[in-house]
């Protein structure tokens, strides 16, 4: 009862935080960091005390509250946390503070309105996490573009207009296509009492004839897959990382990508059991694709911010092959991969911030021998690009290897049984563990190796990390250390979903025959 | 005529009464000379009690007949009606800045009341009344803000096409008769033509010409493609409110009517493909041909034109939905449509008002007008959590529960035409620079106070959808 | 007592925290020079001294090997990954060596290392390379192998590039990771595949599986993934054809080449399948391949050897071709005598790396051989040591190197896992110029004239005595280190394959041959090095053309950058970016959004204002809609 208080507490904070700036003068920047850093803050101790009561051995919704909405159509406002969504909201509530604290003195202009955004977007994500309700879910979902259109377009780059833009249309022509894919899905299945329900649980008993699955599928998987955003979808995600503010990379790399392969977890395969064996070859070469060209395409980028933006579709690329392996290897290390993805990503575009702010470029060839110049930042920096690497010991390896075991083994049989293809593809996914330290080790060594020079630096000595940045920094590469070398409690938390997950998509629910 | 029947007609007409009052009022306080000060007063007074003797009158579940065959009211009509009278008052509201003087209230409670007359008109001829006298007193709304020639050009082109309209709808009337002898709506009295509905189903090709030339009136005024000019231009002539005011009100009102009209009837092919297809057409050509507009009432015009795409849309749905679905999407539409209104900050003269690019870095002038125009955008782009998402999910819903998921598709996907220049709005107030020589538009006190109206009802909305709905269901 | 393994392998853990923290600019160098020599060499003496006493615990129960469990990783359905440490006679010869000689060459460092402002990372590195090795090492699963795997790739990576001002160092440990990146993929393949076909990543276990099934049953054949594995050993262990990175990897600190690129790190792939030795025994083919790379790689490496000038970059070279031949020796089914390689190459590799070393920090940084000469005289102890660790390498009786590599070329020959005449052939031939290279470093460098500038010439000075006393410690154990019986230590766990009955005739007469070789090889170059350099140059003139393949390394650095590197990046640049992402997405995106605009503004463009325009369109809308009303009569 007072967890489910709680869960709400943690949804609703930062609404009620972005409500609360409405109310500080606008000439007080420093009252209104403090507030959000303070919501966010709270927003995490609450998350992180529902995180320890969490129980791992109990299946279904915890924590969960259920009031009606639009009862004409059995729409309800239905939250609570679940194997799949935990790690998720956990990395939403920590990232939180640590976004509102990064961009303290890189943005200077509409202070109030920047972090009334920052805000309204937490709310959207952990609402889009948390929903139980489809048409709730998709009211998060939606939700969640504004506040990044604003975020983009006006604290973004020079092109920022058209970067925003982009990155609006681009999903907003997925979510149109899931908007009739889930009215077709709702109204084709009326309870017993001719009532429509939007509950996930009442969805995932649908039983769908095969063409129709195949197209509702199509067209969740195309909204997902923009998200994720799986190649060749995958083109708003330069645009927007580079023109985006610091903050706002950080958010769309820590969290927002998570939602197309979460919402892939969560309803697309769940939801079309048939249609989604049928797509799982196709599905998985796209995974792998992905996970290639994203690395290629890293290789030969001179904006920093690209080279990680790209290394982001290479890394999802792994969650969907783990989640379409169907195995609960490969479902767990997705789980984990999103996870650290999450942090590594964000922290990597933490720290190009960080060095933004001092050199005012983000040209990869313009900086060399960082090291020398910043002796501290450069040894986090190095931390977390071995992180994304996937060394053993940081939560990449955690995700890559469980993922990659998990594809394997379930490769492998099939190829002793005459499939080729699933192996070939679980060998090509290998292949990105090469290329990934190809153009990871090309960043790092140029970056902060060889000749010291940075914009810049001649004019004034280059100040390294302050305390914030320091703190910052230190609770990333702490907890993607905790991953990589002790993940068995997460993995715990999230393994009966995981087991739920492969139960409900290797299950065929076509409909009964007419006797 | 009884005593009986005189109260019933009391009771049942005590909005259209209130209103008759107000304009009597307002006449008077024009020949003594007191209009200036109390005219917007007395009319927003009577709208108001109208808007709510309407509303509680249908809450109540009050239904009665006082004219047999040719005016009835009941919950749903009395529902609609006050909807319409609600969405009346920020007009009038945001008009006092505008115009000074008893004229401007005095013709909108005119039309007004030809509004409220559609709504429980049982017969062809009231309904043709109710539309005339809807209609007459916009045309001179329309030249009453005479600023520049093009308004007396807009206005009269808008006279003769919304004459063509009447004069159609006339003929479809009358062939009807002519093919049934009666003006009968309700089975009660109709010679084998219950409803239009049925006509555009019948065999008899005389009927279903009158049909088709009655909907062709209401698509007219409605502005669907192809009969849509008049609007861009008449909406650019008006002033802000009467452009308001035609793009809210008199939609409303004739939605509202022509949802009354088809009544119970399952649309059948081949108008079925009239009610599916012209809209369709409309909602793609407004959302395309918005995109390239430097006049803000322009665009408002074709983004009007795209609406009235997805209300007639709620035609294809089953009849049981229909009025629930009009009457919150038009209430979604027409409160955002009037925010927007309302919060444009007033300019140089009426011109530069107009334009788009004074909208530039709005949000460095005044925030409050950006936020609210912004989120007026977003809601009428469709964009959850704002209600105009939720009306267009009912409305597609209930095409699509009634099994026309192509068209459903297709509307959606014209739909996402939309954003574009909703978002370019957005984009012009907060990612553009201020440019220097922009004027401080000021937002006069009653246009806040219309605006922040207009949003505690779209917050109702957002927050308690559910509530409005269950209220509209028959 | 419990415990032990798991403080032998943090031990190291803990020296890397302190010095990585305290000692460099992250906790802004709060210790001194002391501490971190103290803290940097004591806690790898310390693991050494367990290692020894849990050795001890192994002797006291044979057979019976130590195991423990520090904390399972992850538990995935009912497969649980655990972090457990295994002890047995071949973990106790392999972590000896590693903590042993380990423990000398970071003493060695503390005098080497002297005169650098970063010697607290230097010391981080190091012992955290010492705990990856050790995970390498004790890890029970090919899981924990592969943390330590990966992990030993970093430290290298981190150490060549210690000097990182020169981005030609930096490169230089790129390469290294990389290329050891392509091997770990065929690493992570073959553990999949195990994984996939046994359930479990024990090693012990797999061993069993294998030998219990007699290699058949299991759902995978033993010879690929003992393939798949072993790509990961060429890569770690620089074998053709992933040997490119070893020579370059000599831009890091001498101690380093030692330590990492010489005694330890670069033996794991021998390790790695001495220890899956369960596998390799059922998989002749894997076994034919690992035989023929191996002894390839050798004598390869030993021709490029033979005509380098930088004294580091000859022994690289030979360290290359050492390792071949313990690959060799794996390749014919005689790990205990791979494993016996491993620590003799170890003792005298070491020995020679230092010295190198020693000679270089004499030199001040110098380490072309042309530069050099007449150093005898001015550093015996070098020389001295030096001299010894050449005989030992060269296989001169009785020292190390001698019986190791007699061991390995016998089985070569003999074993009926494999061996034949020809891989022995190659071998000798390779044992041969080993020989020859090795003097003529030896005598370019201390014999003769010297070719010193005057300035480097007057600052020669001996090494201070702790670097000294460790290159004496080496020299003696080059020299003993022989008698160790090492195949016979491990003869129990790692069974001697049986020899071909009619070749065991020629078991004395192939010792004397490579006896022969090695003098004679010794003698060649002492007589064309030694004597009037008109030979040399006569010579030089003669195989002008083969010289200059060997000095250019065959040039396949240049093969695989013209034909791996630029096409990958061409593809991506060219094909990836430009055309698809810009051209094929964006443009067609860019196109539709401009078709809007178009449609948009053709439209509005119809809104001509004239009245009786408006008026056709109602006419045309309505006509159409009559007629379509009637179209269904």
């Amino acid at each position: 009862m007072l967890e489910a208080v709680a869960l709400n507490a943690v949804l609703f904070l930062p609404l009620a935080g972005a409500l609360g700036l409405l109310l500080v003068p606008g000439d007080q920047p420093a009252r209104v960091r403090r507030l959000t850093l303070v919501v966010m803050a709270i927003g995490l101790a609450l998350t992180a005390w529902l995180y320890i009561r969490y129980d791992s051995n109990a299946a279904g919704l915890q924590f969960q509250s259920r009031v009606p909405w639009v009862a004409a159509w059995g729409v309800n406002y239905l939250i609570g946390l679940d194997g799949y969504n935990i790690l998720l909201v956990m990395l939403t509530a920590f990232l939180g503070p640590l976004v509102t604290a990064s961009a303290f003195t890189a943005i200077t202009k509409d202070v109030k309105l920047f972090y009334a955004m920052v805000l309204l977007i937490q709310f959207a994500m952990l609402g889009t996490f948390l929903a139980q309700d489809l048409f709730l879910f998709y009211v998060f979902w939606e939700t969640m573009l504004i506040p990044m259109f604003l975020m983009i377009g006006i604290w973004g780059g020079e092109r920022r207009i058209y970067a925003t833009i982009k990155f609006f249309l681009y999903t907003a022509f997925g979510s149109i296509l899931m908007l009739a894919a889930i009215i077709v899905l709702v109204v084709s299945l009326p309870g017993a009492d001719g009532r429509l329900s939007f509950a996930f649980a009442d969805l995932v008993q649908a039983r769908l004839p095969l063409p129709l699955q195949g197209w509702l599928l199509a067209a969740f998987a195309l909204s997902f897959a923009i998200k994720v955003p799986m190649v060749p979808l995958h083109t708003w995600l330069p645009d927007a990382h580079v023109q985006a503010p610091t903050a706002g990379s950080v958010i769309l790399a820590g969290v927002l990508l998570k939602m197309g392969t979460y919402g892939f977890m969560k309803l697309g395969f769940p939801l079309f059991p048939d249609a989604t064996q049928l797509f799982t070859p196709v599905l998985m070469l796209l995974a792998v694709v992905s996970i290639v060209y994203g690395a290629c395409l890293a290789l030969v980028q001179d904006d920093i911010k690209k080279i990680i933006a790209y290394s982001s579709i290479s890394h999802l690329g792994y969650v969907m092959m783990g989640l379409l392996s169907l195995e609960l290897t490969g479902i767990q290390g997705a789980v984990i991969q999103m996870v650290s993805h999450g942090l590594v990503a964000a922290g990597l575009f933490l720290m190009v911030g960080m060095i933004y702010e001092r050199c005012h470029t983000r040209e990869l060839s313009a900086y060399g021998g960082l090291a020398r110049l910043l002796p501290v930042y450069s040894v986090f920096f190095m931390v977390l690009t071995l992180a994304s690497v996937g060394l053993p010991t940081t939560s990449g390896f955690t995700g890559e290897f469980l993922v990659l075991l998990g594809a394997f083994t379930v490769a492998w049989p099939q190829h002793l049984a005459g499939h080729p293809l699933p192996l070939a593809l679980a060998v090509g996914a290998v292949s990105g563990i090469v290329l990934g330290a190809l153009y990871m080790l090309r960043f790092a060594s140029g970056f902060l190796f060889g000749a010291a020079k940075a914009p810049q630096a001649e004019a004034h000595p280059l100040a390294d990390l302050d305390g914030r940045e320091k703190t910052i920094l230190a609770l990333i590469v702490v907890a993607v250390f905790a991953l990589g070398l002790f993940p068995g409690e997460p993995l715990r938390k999230t393994a009966i979903a995981a087991q739920q997950f492969r139960q409900l998509v290797t299950t065929s629910r076509l409909p009964a025959l007419a006797p | 005529m009884n005593a009986a029947t005189a109260g019933l007609a009391f009771t049942a007409m005590l909005p259209e009464h209130l209103l008759l009052l107000g304009m009597v009022l307002l006449v008077g306080l024009e020949i003594a000379g007191r209009g200036r000060r109390l005219s917007g007063t007395v009319a927003l007074a009577c709208v108001g009690a109208a808007a709510a003797t309407a509303a509680s009158l249908a809450l109540q579940g009050y239904s009665a007949t006082p004219f047999a065959g040719h005016f009835s009211v009941a919950p749903a009509a009395l529902l609609g009606q006050a909807v319409v009278l609600a969405l009346a008052l920020p007009v009038l509201l945001m008009a006092r800045g505008e115009f000074t003087g008893g004229e401007f209230p005095a013709l909108l409670l005119a039309s007004l009341y030809g509004a409220g007359l559609m709504q429980s008109a049982d017969s062809f001829l009231t309904l043709f009344l109710g539309l005339e006298i809807l209609s007459l007193p916009v045309y001179v709304l329309v030249l009453l803000a005479y600023r520049r020639p093009q308004c007396a050009e807009a206005a009269l082109k808008y006279l003769v096409l919304g004459g063509a309209a009447t004069a159609m709808f006339l003929m479809g009337a009358s062939l009807l008769y002519g093919s049934a002898g009666s003006l009968g709506l309700t089975p009660g009295q109709a010679l084998g033509i219950p409803s239009l509905g049925t006509a555009l189903g019948s065999g008899d090709s005389m009927a279903r010409a009158a049909a088709v030339l009655i909907l062709v009136a209401l698509f007219m005024k409605a502005a669907i493609v192809p009969f849509h000019s008049w609007a861009p231009d008449a909406y650019e002539a008006a002033s802000v409110p009467v452009t308001a005011y035609m793009a809210v009100v008199v939609k409303a009102a004739v939605l509202l009517a022509a949802v009354r009209l088809f009544g119970a009837t399952e649309l059948v092919t081949p108008t079925f493909d009239l009610v599916a297809v012209l809209p369709l057409l409309s909602i793609v050509w407004g959302n395309l041909a918005a995109m390239r507009q430097t006049s803000l009432r322009r665009m408002v015009a074709y983004s009007s034109i795209a609406h009235a795409g997805y209300l007639f849309y709620a035609l294809l749905g089953a009849p049981a939905g229909r009025l629930q679905a009009t009457v919150f999407y038009l209430l979604a539409y027409g409160l955002f449509n009037l925010l927007l209104f309302a919060a444009l900050p007033a300019a140089g003269d009426d011109r530069e008002r107009d334009r788009l690019p004074q909208l530039q870095g709005l949000f460095q002038r005044s925030p409050f007008a950006a936020l609210m125009i912004g989120m007026a955008m977003l809601s009428l782009a469709g964009i959850p959590p704002f209600p105009g998402f939720v009306g267009k999910f009912l409305i597609f819903k209930n095409v699509i529960a009634a099994g026309h998921t192509g068209y459903a598709v297709l509307g959606l996907l014209g739909s996402y035409l939309g954003i574009y220049f909703y978002l370019r709005v957005t984009q012009l107030m907060f990612m553009s620079p201020d440019s220097p020589g922009q004027v401080a538009g000021t937002v006069t006190v009653s246009a806040r106070v219309a605006s922040l109206v207009c949003m505690a009802g779209a917050l109702l909305l957002l927050i308690f959808p559910g509530w409005m709905l269950g209220h509209l269901l028959p | 007592m419990p415990g032990t393994l798991t403080l032998i392998v943090l031990l190291p853990l803990l020296g890397f925290l302190l010095n990585g923290v305290l000692a460099t600019q992250l906790g802004g160098n709060r210790v001194g020079k002391r501490f971190v020599t103290t803290v940097g060499c004591g806690l790898p003496l310390l693991s050494f001294a367990l290692v020894l006493s849990a050795f001890g615990q192994l002797q006291s129960a044979p057979g019976a090997p130590l195991l423990e469990v520090a904390y399972r990783w992850a538990l995935i359905g009912n497969s649980a990954f655990e972090i457990a440490f295994y002890f047995d006679r071949l973990t106790a010869v392999m972590a000896l060596i590693v903590t042993g000689v380990g423990s000398v060459i970071h003493i060695y460092s503390v005098g080497y290392m002297a005169h650098d402002k970063s010697v607290g990372r230097f010391f981080a590195y190091l012992n955290l390379f010492l705990f990856f090795m050790l995970l390498l090492v004790l890890g029970r699963s090919l899981l924990v192998l592969f943390v330590g795997w990966e992990g030993v790739g970093l430290a290298s990576y981190l150490l060549i590039g210690f000097w990182f001002d020169d981005l030609a160092n930096a490169r230089a440990g790129k390469k290294a990771f990389i290329t050891n990146r392509i091997g770990d993929a065929g690493f992570l393949l073959g553990m999949f595949l195990l994984y996939t076909a046994l359930g479990t990543l024990d090693m012990d276990r797999i061993n069993a599986a294998f030998a219990l099934t007699g290699g058949a049953a299991p759902a995978v054949s033993a010879s690929l993934v003992g393939i798949l594995l072993f790509i990961g050993a060429t890569g770690k262990s620089a074998q053709i054809p992933l040997h490119v990175w070893l020579p370059d990897a000599m831009a890091g600190p001498t101690p380093v080449s030692a330590l990492i690129h010489a005694a330890t790190m670069v033996t794991a792939g021998v390790y790695l399948v001495a220890r899956l030795s369960g596998v390799y025994q059922h998989a002749s083919e894997a076994s034919a391949v690992i035989a023929a790379v191996g002894v390839a790689t050798a004598f390869f490496a030993a021709t490029v050897a033979l005509v380098q000038n930088d004294i580091k970059k000859v022994l690289a070279y030979s360290t290359v071709s050492q390792l071949g031949f313990m690959f060799l020796a794996l390749g014919v089914g005689a790990y205990g005598v791979a494993i016996f390689h491993v620590m003799t190459h170890a003792f005298f590799k070491a020995c020679l790396f230092l010295g190198a070393g020693s000679v270089i920090h004499a030199l001040g940084g110098e380490q072309d051989l042309r530069k050099m000469g007449g150093l005898a005289r001015r550093i015996p102890v070098t020389f001295v040591t030096f001299a010894v660790a050449t005989a030992a390498i060269a296989g001169i009786p009785p020292l190390a190197g001698f019986f190791s590599k007699d061991e390995i070329l016998w089985y070569a020959f003999a074993s009926e896992r494999g061996g034949s005449p020809l891989l022995w052939l190659v071998a000798a031939a390779t044992a041969l110029m080993t020989a020859f290279y090795m003097t003529r470093l030896l005598w370019l460098a201390f014999m003769g004239t010297s070719r010193m500038s005057a300035e480097v010439e007057h600052q020669v000075h001996e090494s201070p005595a702790s670097m000294t006393a460790v290159l004496a410690l080496l020299a003696g154990l080059s020299t003993v280190g022989g008698f160790i019986a090492v195949p016979h230590f491990l003869e129990a766990l790692l069974p001697l394959p049986a020899t071909q009955e009619h070749l065991h005739a020629y078991e004395t007469p192939l010792l004397v041959v490579s006896v022969v070789l090695a003098v004679a090889g010794a003698a060649a170059a002492a007589w064309l090095f030694g004597g009037d350099p008109a030979r040399l140059r006569a010579l030089g003139l003669r195989f002008a053309g083969p010289h200059r393949w060997l000095a250019g390394k065959y040039f396949i650095d240049e093969l695989y950058e013209k034909v791996l590197a630029r096409p990958l990046v061409w593809v991506s640049e060219a094909v990836f970016l430009r055309l698809f992402d810009r051209r094929l997405i964006d443009g067609a995106l860019d196109g539709l959004a401009t078709l809007g605009q178009r449609c948009g503004g053709w439209l509005a463009r119809l809104q001509s204002g004239q009245l009786h325009a408006y008026a056709g369109l109602v006419l045309v809308g309505l006509v159409g809609a009559l007629l379509w009303s009637w179209r269904h009569a």
